[in-house]
């Protein structure tokens, strides 16, 4: 009788979590599995896929230097967006935490440009700004700047796009702000009464206090990174000389522009090994840096 | 907590690494049993072919374009509902960078419209991959026997039928500011116009303003229009051989490549850190829209195309069509003529001969082209080209480039060598030639040999 009370509340929750879990199924378990098969096939969209065992994954790394060019550029993407990206974040949830009037439609101003997303528009929009004759140049040219080719200059359009990808700090300062707001108010005091600065309460209680909420940021917003497509797909196209043909778009062309879907999938389980092996790699790190307060501390 | 920490970012990384493999993925079943289904239908629709359409039908139709040539195709559709009732025809239209990705998964997942624009480039690759569209030939309204030759038998007629409609012809050759280039001594009546000369005539216009540039262009227009023209009037051969080998040398590209990289450094192409932001938009670059920019080489549907025209204050056209720059002595033209799009129809359509009527209505009428009129260049039939002259409907130099491109075409130019990912290689190289990374141009020439034969060499087509 209990065994099958507990089966059908089973049941029911399985009902509640369907929608979820048929999208699931089918829009992520299913082509995570096709992808692996197709990676190991000639398979062009059009045709019947053929077997071809590991040649795509030998191509990749032996043929098509582009690829781990691709890679690099997809890497200096992430390391100059996700630092960025999280510094930006725990800066304006900091000013956030104040007691002022009106704290609240700040905060909602703030989350903004999350809410827009990394979407085709905003790109749109980041492009005509950074144009030659773009907002940016005007404003900088107030202080006899300029002006800057921001998308041309093959030095500077990585950097640009990354500065993208910063102005959508939204979700990760919400996260940022909600553990700030956690931190017991009496370590600041104590702190104060031993002389402690703002810099020294900031550095030796705030970091340590948020560390886990620091590390959560950092895994989801490296992979966010390494993933994007959207913003070099409409900014730069990729160019100027592929300086900004970061590994998202190498994917859309190989599949979607050269029918070379096989290869493409190739591509992405590289990319996939890649994530899960730099994830591997925070999640070990983290017993170094990452603080637990139910736990006593690092370890 | 810890523990709770560690399972969310997990189950949250988890979730996002499944996001970067989702988009890698499609039912390889689809095409051979929608082309099994479809070769049944197929069957059964040739054998009442030349039954009457009976009873109301539906039909999907797609195809892509600017705001334009929606209204005119739209236009086209009301005016043959018009005339037949019982044949509904539903619209699903959009610009060209959508279509393909579109046109492309619809095709392979059985879901694709009973009537289809098809871009003759993507032609030599669909067809080798699959049997998905019907064959045409039977059908008499469409009156495939009138349409240009070079057209039909190049680019819709294939060993087992013919399988396209061309929505017109497309030649080659450039759009000009006559008026604004006549100061600095372009002289329109000159049948002879040579690269040199169009050199000359760029670094008159630098010398009179180095803020204006002869010619509107970016790096893909480079490759298309200027390398790819120089060496097909330099050698009369394809750039790369239907086996993939290398169809020019090593010295003959470097010799075009060269001739491009002279345009750079002599002004006659805006320089790229200023133009490059308008890659693939170049008519939006602001040069051209405020005359400071004169000439365009392209196809003649750019002379058709009002944001290439770019008119005046009063609404007149700034610009007019004129000739391909020529290489003295050149072994070929370099103009390649080819239809301005396909239209096919969809092997898994069960009403084909609707379509077919459709098709014919829009192509093969007067009534069609007096709706369509300029959309798709110049008709690829003779008598609707007269029709057209008469009724003074399409732009005259439109006309008369299209004439001189079929009396003057080059070779056809073939799958290997208008590969996408071939033209996507020399888009990068133009680039890096314009941002001046190769110490000289024997390099630049390596570099493209070499990612050729990475190309071929991973494809599945070698």
């Amino acid at each position: 009788m209990i065994q099958k009370k507990y089966r059908s509340k089973h049941f029911v929750g399985l009902f509640y979590i369907a929608p979820w879990l048929i999208g699931f199924l089918i829009f992520q378990l299913y082509p995570f599995i096709a992808s692996f098969y197709y990676s190991f096939t000639d398979y062009t969209l059009l045709s019947k896929p053929n077997f071809v065992g590991l040649q795509n994954y030998i191509n990749l790394f032996t043929v098509d230097k582009q690829f781990l060019s691709t890679m690099k550029i997809t890497g200096l993407y992430a390391l100059l967006s996700v630092p960025l990206k999280l510094a930006f974040a725990l800066f304006i949830a900091t000013l956030l935490t104040a007691k002022i009037k009106g704290i609240g439609i700040y905060r909602s101003l703030y989350y903004l440009p999350s809410i827009l997303g990394g979407s085709v528009a905003v790109s749109v929009l980041w492009r005509v700004m950074f144009m030659k004759d773009g907002m940016i140049n005007h404003f900088i040219g107030l202080f006899g700047i300029g002006p800057v080719n921001w998308l041309t200059d093959p030095d500077l359009a990585l950097v640009t796009l990354s500065l993208l990808q910063v102005w959508q700090f939204g979700s990760a300062m919400v996260i940022f702000l909600a553990a700030l707001k956690g931190i017991p108010r009496e370590l600041y005091e104590a702190a104060a009464i031993d002389g402690g600065g703002k810099w020294k309460q900031f550095a030796h209680i705030t970091l340590p206090q948020i560390s886990s909420v620091i590390f959560f940021n950092l895994v989801m917003q490296s992979i966010q990174a390494l993933q994007n497509f959207t913003s070099a797909f409409v900014i730069t196209g990729g160019g100027p000389m592929k300086k900004t043909y970061i590994i998202g778009m190498k994917l859309y062309d190989d599949a979607f522009r050269f029918y070379k879907v096989g290869y493409a999938c190739a591509e992405s389980w590289i990319l996939f090994l890649v994530i899960l092996a730099l994830t591997v790699l925070v999640f070990r790190s983290s017993d170094a840096w990452v603080y637990y307060a139910d736990e006593g501390g690092t370890k | 907590m810890r523990k709770q920490m560690r399972i969310t970012a997990l189950c949250l990384t988890a979730g996002m690494l499944l996001g970067s493999l989702a988009g890698c993925s499609g039912g390889s079943a689809e095409p051979t049993a929608a082309a099994s289904a479809a070769e049944q239908s197929a069957s059964a629709t040739t054998a009442a072919a030349d039954a009457a359409v009976q009873g109301p039908v539906t039909l999907r139709m797609s195809w892509w374009g600017g705001d334009s040539r929606h209204e005119k195709i739209l236009a086209v559709i009301e005016a043959f509902q018009k005339e037949n009732p019982d044949i509904t025809i539903e619209p699903e239209y959009s610009a060209f960078a959508d279509y393909r990705d579109k046109f492309t998964m619809q095709l392979t997942s059985g879901a694709a419209a009973d009537i289809l624009a098809v871009d003759q480039p993507w032609v030599s690759t669909i067809m080798a991959q699959g049997d998905f569209f019907t064959d045409l030939s039977s059908y008499g309204e469409l009156g495939l026997a009138e349409i240009d030759p070079y057209i039909l038998n190049n680019f819709c007629k294939f060993d087992h039928g013919t399988f396209f409609m061309p929505t017109g012809v497309n030649g080659m050759g450039s759009l000009v500011d006559t008026e604004s280039l006549e100061q600095y001594g372009f002289d329109s009546s000159n049948q002879n116009f040579t690269w040199d000369d169009l050199i000359a005539l760029g670094e008159a216009v630098q010398a009179a303003d180095p803020n204006q540039y002869l010619a509107c262009v970016d790096s893909k227009q480079a490759a298309l229009y200027y390398v790819r023209t120089y060496l097909r009037q330099l050698t009369g051969r394809q750039f790369i051989n239907d086996d993939g080998t290398m169809g020019v040398t090593k010295e003959e590209l470097s010799e075009a490549l060269a001739f491009v990289n002279s345009l750079y450094e002599k002004g006659i192409f805006q320089p790229i850190e200023e133009s490059g932001i308008y890659e693939n938009s170049m008519t939006q670059n602001p040069a051209w829209i405020n005359r400071k920019m004169f000439m365009i080489l392209g196809r003649t549907s750019v002379m058709t195309d009002m944001s290439a025209r770019r008119a005046d204050a009063s609404g007149n056209y700034t610009t007019s069509g004129f000739l391909l720059p020529q290489l003295p002595n050149g072994k070929e033209t370099g103009i390649e003529v080819r239809p301005t799009a396909l239209y096919a129809v969809n092997k898994s359509c069960a009403n084909p001969e609707a379509a077919a009527k459709f098709l014919a209505f829009m192509f093969n009428s007067e009534e069609g082209i007096e709706l369509l009129k300029d959309t798709y260049s110049v008709p690829a039939r003779e008598s609707l080209r007269v029709y057209c002259e008469g009724k003074n409907i399409l732009d005259e130099a439109a006309m008369l480039n299209v004439e001189y491109s079929l009396a003057n075409s080059g070779n056809v130019v073939n799958a290997w060598s208008n590969d996408s990912e071939v033209e996507a290689m020399m888009t990068e190289i133009i680039q890096k030639i314009a941002y001046k990374q190769y110490p000289d141009m024997g390099e630049a020439a390596d570099e493209v040999i070499s990612r050729i034969g990475q190309i071929v060499a991973s494809s599945t087509k070698s």
